[in-house]
């Protein structure tokens, strides 16, 4: 089955390049930065906004909770934002194990500073906390979650989904590094159900929405629209 | 591609050139509709035009071009706005394509045993059939159809020995047809 283009498609087709806006690199990249800025501003706004509250908390632990989920949500960003090396962005297994390992390293590091610190263990909190520090975790993430589907947007014609999913991850996690500062509870169930499963929640809550706008979609040519 | 997103407005040209007759061979042997072929083939060209602010420097240009002409038209086909091609269509229009060959009886034998291949490959399951198409009549590398369909390597090279071996059974009659007729090892190509 074969039949060549028509003689005339070339020119039809340069023709319409010529009247379809592409933004050059340097656009693109400052387009970029301008949505990740927007994006960290909103979650670092919102940590200023509710304060830093050590509570009963030692400060050595806030310390190192906060610098080893630090490094978790940089990791992740940076293996998970970017594409790769590949216009068609990283492979599905290893963005599902990206998405998957996150939280998991959150609990992981969580794990080894309450064997450091075990009297932070103990401490308990009202079970309404959980859920206010759940949905602030949940407001904190949506800044870095547009800014990354942004940056992706109309990028994945392979596996949107699973690209999504990995994107709502690392946002939450970020936002979980942020709430450290201002929640004061330091108790195991806390931490899980205010911090932790947000990434998890966000992950799969926000993947459906994020999907809509990573997955590369078929545009109408100008003079069809018109 | 990397001239062309680093600003080089005339290597557009080059770049439609090197993709847009295997696209279009590709995309018609998917939608088996001309028009169609060509909407896409525009389509997945303007596409590449809008995000040539995007491309990754040294990344391949082939497998993204396919990646994203195999998107559009599986939306298309979803959204329904084109009838998909039955898998039986022997008898329909072609929509204006062109058969090239010298003679009639090759023409005939020819057409024949691309009808043929064409019906059993159309029967195969979907990821086979895309994975062999890619590979064999599209001369992406292994590692370049797995980027396509977002899989593996290996996935990718299994799904087109299991396409290879089933045509290979269902089509032994052509070839050992046309090995009586020609008395040589002519097969099914």
């Amino acid at each position: 089955m074969s039949a060549p283009l028509p003689p005339d498609f070339k020119a039809r087709l340069l023709a319409e390049v010529k009247v379809t806006p592409a933004p050059p690199r340097a656009d693109v990249a400052r387009k970029r930065a301008l949505y990740i800025a927007c994006g960290f501003g909103w979650t670092a706004l919102m940590a200023l906004v509710l304060g830093l509250r050590l509570g009963s908390r030692p400060a050595p632990f806030v310390i190192a909770l906060t610098l080893s989920w630090a490094v978790i949500a940089t990791a992740g960003t940076t293996f998970l934002v970017p594409r790769g090396p590949s216009m068609l962005g990283r492979s599905r297994a290893s963005l599902v194990a990206a998405a998957v390992a996150t939280p998991l390293a959150l609990l992981a590091t969580l794990g080894a500073i309450y064997a450091a610190w075990p009297e932070a263990l103990d401490a308990t909190c009202a079970p309404r906390i959980h859920a206010i520090c759940f949905g602030t975790s949940v407001v904190m993430a949506l800044g870095p979650l547009a800014a990354f589907a942004l940056v992706r947007r109309d990028s994945d014609p392979v596996h949107p989904l699973v690209t999504a999913l990995a994107l709502a991850a690392s946002a939450s996690a970020w936002a979980s590094f942020a709430s450290v500062f201002h929640c004061p509870f330091s108790g195991l169930a806390h931490l899980l159900l205010g911090h932790v499963l947000p990434v998890v929640a966000l992950a799969l809550g926000g993947a459906w929405g994020v999907t809509q706008v990573v997955a590369l979609r078929a545009r109408a040519p100008r003079r069809e629209r018109e | 591609m990397e001239r062309y997103a680093a600003g080089d407005d005339a290597a557009f040209g080059e770049l439609y050139d090197l993709l847009a007759p295997r696209l279009h061979g590709y995309l018609l042997r998917q939608t088996r509709d001309n028009a169609r072929a060509e909407d896409l083939v525009q389509q997945t060209l303007l596409q590449m035009h809008r995000a040539r602010g995007t491309f990754l420097k040294g990344a391949e240009v082939t497998p993204w071009a396919f990646a994203i002409a195999r998107r559009l038209m599986i939306d298309g086909f979803r959204r329904g706005k084109r009838e998909v091609l039955s898998t039986n269509d022997e008898g329909r229009d072609d929509g204006g394509m062109v058969d090239e060959g010298p003679s009639a009886d090759d023409l005939v034998q020819g057409h024949q045993v691309a009808v043929r291949i064409a019906f059993e490959l159309a029967k195969l399951p979907e990821n086979q059939r895309v994975a062999f198409e890619l590979i064999k009549q599209e001369d992406l590398s292994l590692a370049e159809a797995a980027e396509v369909l977002g899989t593996t390597v290996s996935a990718v090279k299994l799904r087109a020995h299991r396409a290879y071996e089933t045509l290979r059974r269902v089509l032994g009659d052509l070839v050992a047809k046309d090995r009586d007729d020609d008395g040589n090892e002519g097969g099914a190509r």
